[in-house]
């Protein structure tokens, strides 16, 4: 506790929108480090998202990293009167898993049917820990009626804790829309949990 | 939260355990300190217009969109000089004044839009409406608000097909996403193009559900206008990002989704449509083998494509076109739920054989769109007998007003 007391307000949690918009502007500015806090401070709650998106855990730093970086490519584009930055980043989080889940259904879904077969769940790699495959293998189970546009709505208000307003202004949906989707997955997970016991 | 959710939440927790964080890259800091890119400011001013029959003063809006950054205040001279340069430019263009003309308006606050490299665009501005301010008054008679653009304006129109079984509708179900391209004499205000979309799919029966109209915007800049419909029991939610490319092009992103339908990706699509052709986009919904339809025409003001000789109406040698088939607009459902009221302006070219065309949407309503959406499409049925020249029948420009008020 004292150590993380001592912890230069750089370092404050992605949280705290205040010091998150003062990290912002910093960065804006050139002050050295205040760029590498805000990218270090976001990679976390970002890689939590990505992987309630769908996105696989060997993946999800990669997509992690194209989105920060293309976040900060893109630096004088954020306007932080309309939005917060970390809502900015999961805006171009989510745009990005879509593309890579949809890049990969189609090309799933080409290369079976060229092969003649049904599609089937991409092979794990051997080296994969025990636990880490049972924990994917668990949420997918607990997700697995979600189509697409209602996991993202799940995971960006259950998961990363965004408002329905917010997630509504990342999905394009009304608000009403998303209070639906909620309502929807909440049920088919209940289920899905009652089945697999 | 909930149990499923609790589970999910501890399930995620461990998989985050094993993932690297990324480390920032040695460059990070000269990717984030680049500048903002410097911004042109434009001002703005006083347009007559003989038609709306008063005068038009862009005034200030204190209204902020990306990139487009509008800021309160009087403006250099310098800016308020170019300003009534692309003003008349684009008067010229749309040939809406046989001499237009801009004055500077002392009491207005000015408005200011920044123009990035793509000028002439004068962006979105409030018009208030001093209908005798021509004639010389200081005190605006009548103030109204009214959102005009330059920008393209966007028609488009929601339709539910049930598909009989030929071959075109059930090769339609099977698939989620087709493009129908309708032909150039179905453009705009040509044909009955609830009709012609009802060919061009081989439907049985087609139902149009209220349109709309919208402007410009673009992904970058969170310009994408946002919308829904009702399909029967569900909403449908719709996306549609349009803005004009090269060469009297637009390009056209729709995306449609609704929590009734089983793969949230319903829709999602990139077009390019020409200047005032019209494109349609399809997909089957899962209730009953019905089709949802959606078509999008730019109303663009691109100066592209050569339409000939278009006259103003001076009043002495061309006559005016006279209204013969008027068809009232059917006021929203939405519009009047909101109780959305207001005047649309609107500017058409009457052709010789009496049709509309090339309808150019040039005020709303702030919020309009619906408003709009039904304006345009009862004036696409609108009829004339042709303006005249010399007694010869010539194409004109008309500005229209349709005014929406509920008792």
């Amino acid at each position: 506790l004292e150590s993380a007391a001592l912890l230069p307000a750089l370092f404050a949690p992605e949280d705290s929108g205040l010091d998150q918009a003062g990290l912002v502007e910093q960065a804006r500015r050139g002050a050295p480090g205040a760029a590498e806090a805000l990218w270090r401070s976001q990679s976390r709650p970002l890689i939590r998202t990505a992987i309630a998106l769908g996105v696989r855990p060997e993946d999800a730093e990669d997509v992690v990293q194209e989105s920060l970086l293309h976040a900060f490519s893109q630096f004088d584009r954020f306007d932080s009167t309309r939005s917060p930055f970390s809502l900015w980043l999961h805006r171009i989080l989510v745009g990005r898993c879509s593309n890579r889940r949809r890049a990969a259904r189609r090309f799933m879904t080409a290369v079976a049917r060229l092969a003649g077969v049904e599609r089937r769940d991409p092979p794990i790699a051997p080296d994969q820990a025990m636990e880490r495959r049972e924990a994917t293998r668990a949420l997918e189970a607990l997700v697995k009626d979600l189509p697409p546009r209602r996991r993202a709505v799940w995971a960006l208000t259950q998961i990363s804790g965004l408002s329905t307003a917010e997630v509504a202004g990342i999905l394009g949906m009304t608000e009403a829309t998303v209070r639906s989707h909620l309502r929807h997955a909440a049920e088919s997970m209940r289920r899905a949990m009652e089945v697999s016991g | 939260m909930n149990a499923p959710d609790k589970l999910a939440g501890r399930l995620i927790d461990s998989l985050v355990e094993g993932v690297s964080v990324p480390p920032p890259p040695s460059d990070l800091v000269s990717r984030s300190g680049r500048r903002p890119a410097k911004r042109r400011l434009l001002a703005v001013a006083l347009l007559a217009t003989g038609t709306v029959g008063g005068a038009l003063v862009l005034e200030s809006m204190g209204w902020r969109a990306p990139e487009r950054v509008a800021t309160r205040g009087a403006p250099a001279q310098a800016d308020r000089e170019a300003a009534s340069r692309v003003i008349v430019e684009h008067l010229r263009v749309h040939r809406r004044l046989v001499e237009p003309r801009v004055a500077e308006v002392p009491r207005a606050d000015a408005v200011v839009v920044s123009a990035g490299d793509g000028l002439p665009v004068m962006g979105q501005a409030r018009l208030e409406i001093f209908s005798e301010a021509w004639a010389g008054e200081e005190e605006p008679v009548k103030h109204e608000s009214l959102y005009a653009s330059a920008l393209p304006s966007y028609h488009i129109r929601i339709l539910r097909a049930r598909m009989n079984s030929d071959p075109a509708g059930s090769a339609l179900i099977g698939s989620h996403e087709f493009v129908i391209p309708l032909a150039e004499r179905e453009r705009w205000g040509r044909a009955d193009q609830t009709a012609a979309l009802r060919d061009a799919l081989g439907a049985a029966e087609i139902e149009s559900l209220p349109g709309l109209v919208v402007l410009s915007g673009s992904e970058k800049d969170g310009g994408a206008h946002r919308f829904e419909t009702a399909m029967g029991e569900d909403i449908v939610d719709l996306a549609l990002v349009a803005d004009p490319i090269e060469g009297g092009w637009h390009r056209v992103r729709l995306t449609a989704a609704g929590p009734g339908l089983p793969d949230g990706d319903l829709l999602d699509t990139e077009l390019r449509v020409a200047d005032g052709a019209t494109v349609a986009v399809a997909a089957p919904l899962y209730d009953g083998g019905d089709t949802l339809v959606i078509s999008v025409t730019p109303l663009g003001v691109t100066q592209h494509q050569d339409f000939g000789e278009v006259f103003a109406i001076d009043g002495t040698s061309v006559t005016p076109p006279n209204l013969v088939e008027k068809y009232s607009p059917v006021y929203p459902r939405k519009a009047r739920d909101e109780r959305m009221t207001g005047k649309v302006i609107m500017e058409v070219v009457v052709r010789k054989d009496g049709t509309p065309d090339r309808l150019v949407v040039i005020g709303m309503p702030e919020r309009g769109e619906w408003l709009a959406g039904a304006a345009a499409e009862a004036v696409s049925k609108w009829r004339w007998e042709p303006a005249k020249r010399d007694g010869e029948p010539v194409d004109v420009y008309l500005t229209l007003i349709v005014d929406f008020q509920l008792k």
